[in-house]
């Protein structure tokens, strides 16, 4: 899931500026796991600004909204009553609900609440691990479902570094090494060996770094331009 | 004596038996009764200020005697993060939690005269934690 961490409250009221009339939008998916931006937090957002906005002599008003999710076009369509009353919209989903929503509705002031963080995992409650890089060239065969790309500080895929100390990261002696724990895992199952072969350079060509990435079905987009034809 | 401007909410296994004994202990305040006092979340201390009071109280277990066992520690955890937010947005309503068993008045009693003479808790050392 995407995993996100909410601003701060002076950024936030920073962002709507002079706004009389804010929404503030829930996104009731990943973000509501990683107690982000959920209707709980919305909450916590519209009273904390409302509470703001008395105790600076400001009369705001500050609806609470939620939608399933922000990132499909459908879900978002259900925004329009709230973004015509609205000055401003504080999206509480991740930056993907932002961008979309911004897109669909390019007349209003659309901001964001979070700051999207990383692709990770629960790891206990009340703690998210990042686990993928979505970096476009998945190597997690060789590394026996270990991330090289983002649990090494270093990125490195022919690990350890002279940093790795007693099973730590140099960076940060909490921090487990990553590639001593693909070596114990891949021993584990038995494919240490394959650890000898040297991995060749990343192509970084498929990351973020080349512009905006882009995902088609070619078969089903064509269908979608025959159908809008 | 406290007033309307005060919400409580009360453990219904510990301080709101207290509450039905000795009713006087909470004057006017607002009670909410909840199954435990860890089921108090920041939201609903903020939307209690919000709405106006400048006293939230939180009545719990004491420490190990609590039937959801953590139910104390945790509404003090809770607590602390809607003191954090409510220190974001600049107001100082005090809040507290009490710790009182149900056969056990004169420690309500002590907990929220301690509770009434405390400084607002958004302007303590304490609060910024």
């Amino acid at each position: 899931m995407i995993v996100a961490d909410r601003k701060s409250l002076d950024d936030i009221v920073d962002m709507i500026g002079d706004a009389d009339k804010v929404v503030v939008s829930a996104c009731n998916a990943c973000v509501t796991v990683c107690l982000a931006g959920g209707r709980r937090e919305a909450g916590i957002l519209a009273s904390q600004l409302r509470i703001h906005a008395k105790e600076h002599g400001k009369d705001i008003e500050v609806r609470e909204h939620s939608l399933a999710r922000h990132c499909d076009a459908e879900f978002l369509s259900d925004l329009d009553e709230e973004l015509e009353w609205a000055d401003v919209m504080i999206s509480m989903a991740c930056g993907v609900g932002v961008n979309l929503a911004s897109e669909l509705h390019p007349k209003h002031r659309i901001v964001p609440g979070l700051n999207t963080t990383f692709y990770g995992a629960t790891d206990a409650p009340g703690r998210w691990l990042e686990m993928c890089g979505g970096c476009g060239d998945c190597v997690l065969h060789k590394t026996g479902g270990i991330c090289p790309i983002v649990r090494c500080a270093k990125s490195i895929l022919n690990g350890p570094c002279g940093g790795s100390q007693d099973g730590k990261c140099e960076v940060d002696p909490e921090t487990p090494c990553a590639w001593q724990e693909i070596i114990e895992r891949l021993e584990a199952q038995g494919r240490g060996d394959d650890l000898i072969a040297v991995e060749p350079a990343k192509d970084w060509t498929t990351s973020f770094s080349g512009g905006r990435r882009r995902r088609v079905v070619e078969e089903i987009y064509e269908e979608d331009e025959e159908a809008s034809a | 004596m406290f007033g309307r401007d005060v919400v409580t909410f009360v453990c219904r296994n510990s301080v709101a038996l207290l509450d039905e004994e000795s009713p006087e202990l909470l004057g006017e305040a607002v009670r909410i009764v909840v199954p435990c006092a860890a089921r108090v979340d920041a939201l609903h201390v903020l939307r209690a200020v919000e709405r106006g009071a400048t006293m939230v109280i939180i009545g719990a277990c004491p420490i190990g005697n609590c039937r959801s066992v953590t139910g104390p520690e945790e509404a003090e955890e809770r607590l602390a993060r809607a003191k954090a937010l409510l220190d974001e947005t600049g107001a100082s309503a005090r809040l507290h939690v009490v710790r009182a068993a149900a056969n056990a008045p004169r420690d309500l009693e002590d907990a929220l005269e301690k509770a009434m003479g405390d400084a607002p808790a958004s302007d303590t050392e304490e609060a910024a934690r």
